[in-house]
């Protein structure tokens, strides 16, 4: 009892505390950048309560009541985050939801032109039409936001239809002109990509070129085939630059193929090993990122990109740029299955103590239905000294892979059988 | 008499270049390719079938001699039978030959498919399909009456077909059971993301791997975390015997969407409130940029929304990139 009663005093206390720190700043009328940072500490916190966020909504009523629209939004907001993720009681939920939702359309109703209260209606309707008419107004406000543009286009894009997908693409582009790099590349790609849906390659290519010109591939593969010129350090920028997998589906990944060539090769020249081994393993890191996430552009550029990929892989193992992470991703790369297997063995020869190359080995035995060696691997990745394969999850999730083996060996041997 | 010999040369000649009479259109050709999960085989046919109706055989008369009273009779003719025939190929995954077999039959033709255990990916078997006619050239002999000799083959290539089937070696409702209890043994909603790789490993036989998260806090052994609130890695294999599976992040204050490296990488950019509770909406479907990444894949990746408690499957198609969306839980 004593116990219950000490557990509720330090909740109150704890709630008090960051109701508390909430207040601690006072907000000019219309700082909506303070009135954000004390909603975030009362009702957007790991340790918020519906106390603490309940305590800030009531703090900040008197400036709300004077007609302050950023303090009414932010408690807007604040009843949000009650009825959303801090109350677990349904009455309590639908209230607050109930309060925020009636003072937003306040808002929005007193002046159609406040962008984040309409904003804020939009997120927080359950109505997918209301939803999609107030995220157009909202775009229309500030056509360089560029979430609100991502969501419309979101909706815009399910909904399906040329006139859709143009208007969607219409948006990201003006959204995507007003960002910094590297992130207009990433909007611009997806400009793109909605025209072409739609229908209008003519756009698509404009756009296309346009980017291409200010991305200016070719100025820094040129400056990449300056290798006296260039230091470890330019060297990873511009590739890591060129091979963005979001810059690639914008302006292509021709630009990325390139630099490779022009990279992998001269890693054996550069007069430091150490600085060598960094690019190649940043280079690895970039080339299993594209195969991941910039495969269609890849595949855009050269249909045979993945020999390519394996080739330069290969190239940094022999040339003795042979780590954990080249020979890592040229496992994922690889589609070969017995140079995809002699790369993760290799791998743990290098670093046997390495806990993640011994389990991705034991998984590629099972892929390779190899049942009784990846058995035999996840045993030994079980008697690791990594410590981590000590902890009790690591067991048993060895444990579990041990057991699917032997499922899938059992499997096989009835399939064999019939 | 010379001069006779070659004009009917020249009419056999002719026939066997393929101007006889058969109607190739008569003839249907079939393709059928299956993988049954359960017992783990890959099956099916070519078939070329005579249709339904169809004779068997024919003749022409090729010479005739006229009596003394002016009729006709035939004293050399070209008797024809008809037979249907098929050459069925079957190709793995990477297009390299696996199987090839011939048939002819009188009217079906058939060779059959069949791989005990075979490699995932995309098989296709082709059937080359055929309609044969033999030919006799019959002449009229005054002791034997009509005697036939064999004197050639026509064949009529009249078309092929294909079938392609993907060998994923588990049911759709085990990866889609699957997906559901990874997805939902994580909690509904956290500032990051969460994600796992199914491995389809025999059949019917899943396994889990990659296991990973944004900062590499949970799955401590992950080498390679995204540093992104809003990024995780999967890794689909290309032959379409593995999914992905995912959380979105759902976030309660702008310094979670600008930890590390930032949600993709804009670490720069502060989100008011509004704007953050826009991507908790969105967050309950797949964002662009998993649709561009799987809208080409054979693998289908999973969503755990932090909205509600459901899970999202979507699965690409390698062929054309067209995708589905559809919700597998609840």
């Amino acid at each position: 009892m004593n116990g219950f009663r000490r557990t509720l005093i330090g909740a109150s206390l704890l709630a008090a505390t960051a109701g508390l720190q909430a207040q601690t700043e006072t907000c000019q009328v219309g700082d909506a950048r303070c009135y954000q940072r004390q909603y975030e500490n009362a009702c957007g916190q790991p340790d918020s309560t519906v106390r603490s966020c309940s305590a800030w909504i009531r703090s900040v009523e008197p400036r709300s009541k004077q007609g302050d629209r950023s303090a009414q939004v932010m408690q807007g907001h604040a009843y949000m985050a009650i009825a959303n993720h801090l109350s677990t009681e349904a009455d309590e939920q639908a209230r607050s939801r109930a309060s925020g939702l009636a003072l937003f359309r306040q808002l929005v109703a007193s002046d159609p032109s406040d962008a984040e209260a309409t904003l804020a209606l939009a997120s927080y309707t359950s109505d997918p039409a209301e939803r999609l008419q107030r995220l157009r107004q909202v775009v229309n406000l500030r056509p360089a936001g560029f979430i609100a543009a991502e969501a419309l286009a979101n909706e815009l894009q399910r909904l399906g239809g040329t006139a859709n997908l143009l208007e969607a693409a219409a948006a990201i582009e003006r959204a995507a002109a007003a960002q910094p790099e590297p992130h207009k590349w990433r909007l611009a790609g997806r400009a793109i990509s909605l025209y072409e849906e739609a229908g209008d390659s003519d756009h698509a290519r404009q756009l296309r070129q346009d980017i291409r010109q200010q991305f200016g591939a070719q100025a820094m593969v040129d400056e990449l085939s300056q290798a006296s010129t260039r230091t470890p350090e330019r060297t990873l920028q511009l590739v890591e630059k060129l091979c963005d997998p979001g810059a690639a589906r914008a302006v292509g990944a021709d630009g990325c193929l390139q630099a490779l060539e022009v990279v992998v090769p001269s890693l054996a020249g550069m007069p430091n090993r150490d600085d060598a081994q960094r690019v190649a393993d940043r280079v690895a890191k970039v080339m299993l990122d594209m195969s991941q996430e910039g495969e269609l552009a890849l595949y855009e550029a050269d249909p045979n990109w993945r020999t390519r990929f394996e080739r330069w892989t290969e190239r940094m193992v022999s040339q003795g740029m042979e780590s954990v992470t080249v020979l890592s991703a040229s496992a994922s790369i690889q589609l070969d299955k017995t140079k995809k297997l002699a790369a993760l063995e290799r791998a743990t020869q290098l670093d046997p103590g390495n806990l993640s190359v011994a389990v991705t080995l034991g998984i590629e035995y099972m892929l390779q239905q190899r049942w009784d060696d990846a058995i035999r691997q996840f045993r030994a990745a079980k008697a690791l000294p990594d410590a981590r394969s000590k902890s009790a999850e690591a067991q048993q999730m060895l444990d579990q892979y041990i057991k699917q083996a032997e499922k899938g060996r059992d499997a096989t041997r009835a399939a064999n059988r019939r | 008499m010379f001069i006779r010999s070659l004009i009917t040369s020249a009419c056999l000649i002719l026939l066997l270049a393929g101007l006889g009479t058969r109607d190739a259109s008569a003839f249907t050709g079939v393709t059928n390719l299956t993988y049954t999960v359960s017992s783990g085989v890959l099956s099916g046919y070519s078939d070329t079938f005579k249709d339904p109706g169809d004779p068997n055989s024919g003749s022409i008369c090729v010479r005739y001699v006229q009596d003394e009273v002016g009729n006709l009779y035939c004293v050399e003719y070209l008797y024809l039978e008809y037979y249907a025939a098929v050459v069925g190929t079957l190709y793995e995954p990477g297009f390299s030959q696996y199987s090839s077999s011939s048939s002819v039959g009188w009217l079906i033709a058939d060779v059959g498919y069949s791989v005990n255990q075979p490699a995932g990916g995309v098989w296709t078997a082709i059937g080359q399909h055929y309609a044969l006619e033999d030919i006799y050239q019959c002449l009229w002999d005054e002791v034997f009456g009509w005697v036939c000799y064999y004197v050639g083959t026509n064949t009529y290539h009249f078309g092929d077909t294909e079938m392609q089937v993907g060998v994923a070696r588990c049911s759709t409702a085990t990866v889609n059971q699957a997906a559901i209890n990874v997805t939902r043994s994580w909690p509904a909603r956290e500032p990051f993301e969460r994600a796992v790789t199914m491995y389809c490993v025999g059949p019917d036989v899943l396994t889990f791997g990659n296991y990973n998260d944004s900062f590499g806090e949970i799955y401590t052994d992950f080498p390679n975390p995204t540093n992104d609130p809003c990024a995780t890695r999967v890794y689909p294999q290309p032959d379409g015997n593995s999914a992905g599976a995912h959380s979105h992040p759902y976030f309660t204050s702008a310094a979670q969407y600008k930890r590390g490296a930032g949600c993709h990488g804009q670490n720069w950019y502060t989100p008011s409130p509004s704007e953050l509770a826009t991507l908790n909406q969105q967050n309950v479907n797949f964002s662009d940029g998993d649709i561009a990444a799987f809208r080409c894949q054979a693998s289908p990746l999973y969503v755990r929304s932090p909205n509600a408690d459901s899970v999202r499957k979507l699965q690409g198609t390698p062929s054309n990139c067209r995708y589905s969306n559809v919700r597998v839980y609840p």
